[in-house]
């Protein structure tokens, strides 16, 4: 069923429909979310409340085309992944000093694939993670995340750098692992 | 912010990702139940409130409805507590005040006549009420024992002597001789002296031993030598 369609007919509260955007969608909210947030219980319950929130925002939703309406359903999914972690988990940002970026290899992580990517997110501290998700993946600025967030612009770019260097660091013990792995076989 | 991103290598590496690695897992089907229960609670709503107006409408129909029918069903003469307060209720003539001012109204007297009328249930009858006399009679019946001659007499004239029902407050009209009551302790009592009534001037005579005696002795028929007061010497001188 096309997007288009499927929506018209969510708006409407045909609850068919809501179950066809929930199959199509739900996996893919789901890791979005398990990125943000520590748990999959969390995860789970923040892609419900978003689920929701899309149903119940989408009489003033209009349709353009389908890349548009998915980042709307992804924003909803951020949002209540931020709210979640304004609630639950406090973020401990301490501001720094100096929030210059430090050189980092530039294509370190794009050569990582999107499951071990995936994996070395989740293993990030919580304000590293979200500030590197929201810099690096969603493509948000400084001023925006610290809006976002109630924090300085100088507190994101050092967590943000801080996150790098540990995604280095966790990519380096990987690696090794991998090698010393290959070496017994 | 925007809602389309210029391309982004992680994001799109991560969009594109349809499986859940190792480790992440999550239950659609029971994530399904629990907002497909929170759609319908968000649906049941509107049908409750829709419900709640209902109830009341015709909870307020209804009782609208029930008490027109009872001032219907009334009838006018029944006794009830708007009749009764309708009803005219004999109250008495309201106090009748006539004032005529007089001559000169600076004096600001004025002569009134008021009207009182007298509720009061209670009669002013003063005569009391005449109970009339009626002789009752009882046939003598003839009692299975034979009884002597003598008492049959006595019945018989006793159920012939008529009841005559008196009133208390009509005593009867036999007057009663009257006897002086003299205490005893003056029989004692020594007589005072007396005086001569048809004397022209008034005369008094002196009282001295002479007098008393003669007095004394026209007086004896009343009067009692008086006892010699006894002497108790002892407590226990009982003889």
């Amino acid at each position: 069923m096309e997007l288009a369609k499927l929506l018209q007919e969510c708006k409407e509260e045909r609850l068919t429909a809501q179950k066809w955007l929930f199959d199509q969608f739900s996996t893919r909210f789901f890791l979005l979310c398990r990125r943000y947030l520590r748990s999959n219980e969390l995860a789970e319950e923040c892609m419900m409340n978003g689920f929701l929130c899309i149903f119940k925002a989408l009489p003033n939703f209009e349709y353009q085309n389908d890349g548009a309406a998915i980042a709307w359903m992804k924003r909803i999914m951020i949002n209540e992944c931020l709210r979640s972690l304004r609630k639950k988990e406090p973020l401990l940002l301490v501001a720094e000093e100096l929030g210059h970026e430090m050189p980092v290899e530039a294509n370190a992580l794009d050569n990582l694939a999107a499951e071990e990517l995936f994996q070395l997110i989740t293993q990030l501290p919580t304000g590293y993670r979200t500030v590197f998700n929201l810099y690096a993946v969603e493509g948000l600025k400084h001023t925006e995340i610290a809006q976002e967030l109630g924090i300085t612009e100088g507190t994101s770019k050092s967590q943000l750098n801080k996150a790098r260097m540990m995604l280095q660091q966790l990519l380096a013990a990987k690696n090794n692992e991998t090698n010393a792995q290959r070496k017994t076989k | 912010m925007h809602n389309e991103k210029p391309n982004n290598p992680l994001s799109e590496k991560l969009d594109g990702m349809n499986s859940l690695p190792e480790g992440f897992g999550f239950s659609a089907t029971r994530v399904w139940d629990q907002l497909e229960n929170q759609l319908q609670d968000k649906k049941r709503k509107p049908m409750l409130w829709l419900r709640y107006a209902a109830a009341i409408v015709l909870l307020a129909g209804a009782a609208i409805f029930w008490i027109l029918q009872k001032e219907v069903a009334t009838p006018k003469d029944s006794f009830t507590k708007q009749n009764v307060e309708q009803a005219p209720i004999h109250q008495p003539s309201p106090i009748k005040i006539e004032t005529t001012p007089e001559t000169k109204s600076s004096d600001l007297i004025v002569k009134k006549q008021i009207t009182v009328t007298n509720n009061d249930l209670v009669s002013n009858q003063t005569e009391p009420t005449t109970i009339a006399l009626v002789p009752t009679t009882i046939p003598v019946e003839t009692s299975p024992i034979k009884d002597t001659a003598q008492q049959i007499a006595t019945i018989a004239a006793a159920n012939i002597s008529p009841v005559i029902a008196t009133k208390p407050a009509n005593k009867s009209a036999v007057v009663r001789k009257k006897y002086p009551v003299i205490h005893l302790y003056d029989l004692y009592k020594e007589p005072e002296p007396s005086y001569t009534k048809n004397s022209s001037k008034k005369q008094i005579t002196e009282e001295t031993e002479e007098n008393l005696i003669n007095t004394q002795e026209s007086n004896r028929t009343w009067w009692l030598s008086k006892p010699k007061p006894v002497i108790i010497t002892s407590l226990t001188d009982n003889q």
